[in-house]
C-alpha cells in the first residue's frame, strides 16, 4: 500500500512539475509582457507627471476615467489602441510612456502594454497602483474626458 | 455457480466500461476547459481575482498554471498515461472547485464561475453548478479508488 501511495504521489509531482513546465515557456515565449514589463513606483509615476516627462495611459472605460483620472492621462482601452496608434505617436513623442493598471491583475494595462511593444515604442512602462493608489495618496486628479 | 460466474463477468465488465466513460468524461471536460483559459489567460485571472480567495500577488501565477495542469490531466486521463496521478489530481482540482464555489455562495457572490468560458456573462455560481462539482469529485475519486487504493489493498 504505501508503494501504491508513493507512486501515485511521484506521478502527480510529476504532472505538477510538467504543467508548470509548460506554463513557464508559454509565459517567456508567448506573452513576456505578462512578466517582463517594468513597473514604477506611486513616487516615480509622481515625478514623471510633474516633470512632464511621460506621457500615461488609462486603459479604464470612459465612464470610470470621467470619474478621476491622473491629469492629462490618455484614455484608451485595448480595443481601441490599434486605431488610436497614430494620435499616440504624435502624444508620444520625445516622452517615456506609463500605463496605469486597471486593477490587481492589470490585464488590460499588459494588453495595452504588448501592443505599444509590437509597435515599437520605447521605454513603456506600468504603474501597477494605477489611478487608485494616486487618489489614495490625495494627488492632483481631473474628472471629464 | 455457472450463472454466478456469468453475471460476475458481466458485472466487471459493465463497471469497466462505466470507468472507461468517467476517465474520458473527465478527461474531455478538463481538456476542453483547461484549453479554453489558456486562449484567455487575462479573462481567466478575473474570474479568479472575482472568487476574492486569493492574495493579488497569486492571482497571476495559479491563473496561469491552473489551466495547464487541467490540460495535462485531461490528456493523462484520455491517454491512460500516469492515470493514477491524473485521478488525485483531478479530484484535488475538484474538491478545490467546490470549495471555493461554496464559500462564495455562503458569501452571497454573484460572479461568474470561469468554469468552461472566461466570460463575466458566464455561468453564474449556484447550487447547481456545488453540486455538479461535488459529482466530478465523487466521480474522480471513485476512478482514483478503484485504479488506487483498491489496487493497493488486495496487494
Amino acid at each position: 500500500m504505501r508503494e501504491v501511495t508513493r507512486k501515485l504521489l511521484k506521478e502527480a509531482v510529476f504532472l505538477l512539475l510538467a504543467a508548470s513546465l509548460l506554463a513557464s515557456a508559454d509565459a517567456l515565449i508567448f506573452r513576456p509582457h505578462l512578466f517582463l514589463t517594468e513597473e514604477i513606483t506611486l513616487e516615480q509615476a509622481r515625478s514623471l507627471w510633474e516633470e512632464g516627462k511621460a506621457l500615461f495611459i488609462d486603459p479604464r472605460p470612459l465612464f470610470s476615467y470621467a470619474e478621476g483620472h491622473i491629469p492629462g492621462a490618455f484614455q484608451c482601452s485595448p480595443g481601441e489602441i490599434e486605431w488610436r496608434m497614430e494620435e499616440i505617436r504624435r502624444e508620444v513623442e520625445g516622452k517615456e510612456v506609463v500605463i496605469c493598471c486597471e486593477d490587481a491583475i492589470c490585464s488590460q494595462g499588459k494588453e495595452i502594454v504588448e501592443f505599444l511593444k509590437k509597435e515599437g515604442i520605447k521605454g513603456v512602462r506600468l504603474f501597477k497602483g494605477g489611478f487608485e493608489e494616486w487618489r489614495e495618496a490625495g494627488y492632483p486628479e481631473e474628472k471629464g474626458w | 455457480m455457472e450463472g454466478g460466474g456469468l453475471s460476475g463477468g458481466k458485472g466487471l465488465v459493465m463497471k469497466r466500461a462505466f470507468l472507461f466513460l468517467v476517465r474520458w468524461g473527465i478527461g474531455l471536460l478538463l481538456l476542453y476547459a483547461g484549453a479554453v483559459k489558456i486562449a484567455d489567460l487575462s479573462g481567466f485571472a478575473r474570474a479568479v481575482e472575482a472568487y476574492r480567495i486569493l492574495p493579488s500577488g497569486l492571482i497571476p501565477p495559479f491563473s496561469h498554471l491552473l489551466p495547464w495542469v487541467e490540460v495535462l490531466v485531461g490528456a493523462a486521463l484520455l491517454s491512460g498515461l500516469l492515470l493514477r496521478g491524473a485521478a488525485l489530481l483531478s479530484s484535488s482540482l475538484f474538491l478545490l472547485f467546490a470549495i471555493a464555489i461554496g464559500v462564495n455562495l455562503v458569501r452571497g457572490a454573484e460572479i461568474s464561475c470561469g468554469c468552461f468560458t472566461t466570460s463575466p456573462q458566464g455561468e453564474e455560481l449556484s447550487l447547481v453548478l456545488l453540486l455538479r462539482d461535488v459529482g466530478l469529485f465523487l466521480l474522480s475519486f471513485f476512478l482514483l479508488w478503484e485504479k488506487v487504493l483498491d489496487k493497493g489493498r488486495r496487494s
